[in-house]
């Protein structure tokens, strides 16, 4: 009796530490340092391959949709209100506005180029500085202080990055081919260049930013655009690649977005639905003067 | 350590496995939210510009 009474409690106590006689398990082995360690880095690695999928998610979808929609902001504010509250009018090359000089940092235009993405559209500001334009998510294209201004005589130069963990503003600008266009809106209208060719370059090769890309001399009548980024795209900052584009056209705000954009680009199909009526800013029209004539080259 | 954390969740199977979702879930938002962004400005992004 006595014996059996204490075979029964020692069943008990084994019962209630899980010992080997509960439910016939097999007893656990000791866990190994090994298979901690194992697992940490499994898990570690895990979390990198995640950071690559998020970082792929985040530059290609999260930013553009950001940008997209920081654009059509911008473009509603400058219908609604135009440039006449610049210091100074717009200065005039030919029968071109030239938007005063910006301030660092400032965002004057927005770049579309249906060649990156029917949809595609960025915002542009002043200099070229890492962490105030390149580098933000709400910028990312920068305008090389030395140059022109859209539409001006001489080179409008911008650069923006093509691949990497930040906003990759120029990474489709392999797609560009000969005649494809590349729009600028800025406060004073729309600006239409169209891709002519692309080089690459050594980082200092200053000389793709002159008046006239590659030659010397004081700007001529020639209007260039010139991208620079980076190249090779995903491991490169030992090329530049350099793109050029001639300017095409000009219209000012009020006569709407250029068809051509307007046909591709539903965001800015919707600034053509409303377009803004002369009678609403009649300032710029005292400003600009001819703003209601379309002016071509 | 995984099997320590699952010793650790109380309750049946069903609950645990839901338990230790929710966890996944909150550590993937916490990557995503502070930590993925945070690690983004840490990586050097290529040089874009000339002369610069």
């Amino acid at each position: 009796m006595v014996e059996d009474h204490s075979a029964a409690a020692e069943s008990e106590v084994a019962r209630h530490r899980g010992g080997p006689t509960h439910r016939g398990k097999k007893p656990r082995a000791k866990l190994s340092p090994l298979t901690v360690i194992g697992e940490l880095l499994f898990t570690c690695g895990l979390i990198v391959l995640g950071y690559f999928g998020w970082q792929q998610f985040h530059t290609e979808v999260q930013v553009v949709a950001e940008q997209q929609d920081l654009a059509a902001d911008d473009a509603a504010r400058w219908t609604v209100t135009p440039p006449e509250e610049a210091p100074e009018p717009a200065r005039w090359d030919g029968d071109i506005p030239v938007l005063a000089e910006p301030a660092p940092a400032e965002v004057f235009g927005v770049l579309y180029v249906p060649a990156f993405g029917p949809e595609y559209a960025n915002r542009m500001a002043e200099t070229t500085d890492w962490w105030t334009v390149l580098n933000l998510d709400k910028k990312g294209i920068g305008h090389y202080e030395t140059t022109q201004m859209p539409g001006a005589f001489g080179n409008f130069a911008v650069a923006g990055h093509r691949s990497g963990p930040l906003i990759n503003s120029f990474r489709e600008v392999m797609n560009l081919h000969v005649g494809d266009p590349l729009y600028v809106q800025t406060p004073q209208g729309w600006y239409t260049y169209r891709f002519r060719s692309i080089e690459y370059v050594l980082p200092t090769e200053v000389d793709v930013l002159n008046p006239f890309p590659r030659l010397e001399g004081k700007p001529g009548e020639d209007r260039i655009m010139t991208l620079t980024t980076c190249h090779p795209k995903q491991s490169g900052s030992a090329e530049r690649a350099i793109a050029y584009a001639v300017f095409d056209d000009y219209r000012p705000l009020s006569e709407g977005p250029p068809p051509e954009l307007a046909a591709v680009n539903s965001r800015v199909a919707e600034q053509s639905a409303n377009p803004t009526k002369p009678q609403d800013n009649p300032v710029e029209h005292s400003a600009l003067g001819v703003a209601d004539e379309k002016v071509g080259l | 350590m995984f099997s320590l954390l699952w010793r650790f969740v109380p309750g049946p199977v069903w609950l645990r496995i839901l338990v230790l979702l929710v966890v996944l879930a909150a550590l993937v938002w916490v990557l995503v939210t502070y930590a993925y962004p945070y690690a983004s400005l840490l990586l050097v992004p290529n040089q874009s510009t000339v002369g610069g």
